[in-house]
């Protein structure tokens, strides 16, 4: 982060980028945040176990989504969510035992709600991860409504690991137990048909060596 | 030593939790963070396994080495290599941090003590300073000041402090 005399001045900066603009923020907003544990407790001895503690993922979470863009009204224009859609390649790490909670989050509270073995390889472990989203609604949901959260998902994502997420590598499934941490494959595949076109796009991410390749 | 405690998955949070500090105590107090081989007089190991523990920190951290080299450039909140964003303690000017972002929260490693933060706009070079203590930020000048990142938080940390 940069320090400005003004927010002319910011947006102003050569480097500028309209898309962040939601962090230009004053002084004082900016203290608040580093406020966070995650910067009160460097002082502590055993500040490493700490921080790789879920209870440090957490507050890391809370972080992210303190900065994170303003998140997209899920009723938002389907017009909208095509836009968000964007987004080529992917990131992904995903894990979640139970599909019913991945879809609860996705509706409610995503991302400060990511599962904490997300959370906590985010930074630190994984390089790549795959966050596969189902096309189609685990319940029954209106479609329109699954698959604009769909797109706010993916956006909510990228803006909150700096990755770029895509929405559609699965379908029909959402349990994800791959982790993909230093671009190798350690995951288990899970015991059902849908894994098979999520795996295959996560092999398919794996050879890419970059992710401007995938395409 | 055993191959497998070389290698970064390994080595026990202890000895990364005293590794950490001690390299934070030592920044704190001389605004230098130590090489490896001054923190293994410190921690009293041979300084293959204190570089060993230094690589670890930095991956566990949002600091990095200098590219090609052991060198800590940067060890949050504070920054080994100088930038322009100049850190007093107590009115003595001897460390700098990170970005702006880790200047605000050097003033947790210094409970009770006036952390002062000078830096230039970068639009138009003009002297912009932050004066804190604790839980208080004591004055911001001018008061019209505003931070900015264009980068993601947790990001490319090749791009991380300067945007």
């Amino acid at each position: 982060m940069n320090l400005f005399r003004s927010e002319e001045h910011a947006r102003d900066w050569e480097e500028y980028d309209p898309a962040m603009a939601h962090l230009v923020r004053p002084v004082e907003w900016w203290a608040d945040t580093f406020s966070a544990p995650m910067f009160r407790e460097r002082g502590r001895s055993d500040f490493i176990s700490w921080v790789t503690s879920p209870e440090a993922s957490g507050t890391f979470a809370e972080l992210r989504e303190r900065m994170a863009p303003p998140r997209p009204d899920v009723r938002a224009t389907t017009a909208a969510a095509i836009a968000l859609s964007n987004v080529e390649v992917s990131v992904v790490d995903g894990a979640s035992p139970d599909d019913r909670s991945v879809e609860q989050q996705l509706f409610g509270q995503w991302p400060a709600a990511v599962p904490v073995e997300i959370a906590r390889h985010w930074r630190n472990t994984a390089r790549a991860m795959i966050v596969a989203i189902p096309a189609e609604p685990l319940s029954d949901v209106d479609q329109q409504l699954w698959t604009e959260t769909r797109r706010s998902a993916v956006r909510d994502i990228q803006a909150a690991t700096g990755w770029l997420a895509r929405a559609d590598v699965g379908a029909g499934d959402v349990r994800l137990t791959h982790r993909l941490a230093q671009m190798g494959w350690q995951g288990q595949v899970a015991d059902q048909p849908a894994w098979t076109a999520m795996e295959q796009s996560a092999r398919a991410i794996l050879k890419c060596r970059a992710l401007a390749e995938f395409t | 030593m055993a191959a497998d405690l070389m290698e970064p998955e390994r080595i026990p949070l202890p000895e990364l939790d005293a590794a950490f500090a001690a390299i934070m105590s030592e920044i704190v107090a001389t605004g230098v963070a130590p090489h490896y081989a001054e923190l293994a007089g410190t921690l009293g190991i041979a300084p293959i396994r204190a570089k060993a523990l230094v690589k670890r920190v930095i991956d566990l951290t949002p600091g990095w080495l200098h590219p090609g080299t052991d060198y800590i450039a940067s060890f949050p909140p504070f920054n080994n290599q100088p930038t322009q964003y100049r850190v007093s303690i107590d009115g003595e000017q001897r460390w700098f941090a990170q970005c702006a972002f880790e200047a605000l929260a050097i003033r947790w490693l210094v409970p009770g003590q006036i952390v002062t933060v000078d830096a230039p706009c970068l639009l138009g070079g003009d002297p912009l300073r932050i004066v804190m203590r604790d839980e208080e930020i004591l004055s911001v000048d001018p008061p019209t000041m505003v931070g900015y990142t264009r980068s993601v938080v947790g990001g490319d940390v090749a791009t991380r402090p300067f945007r």
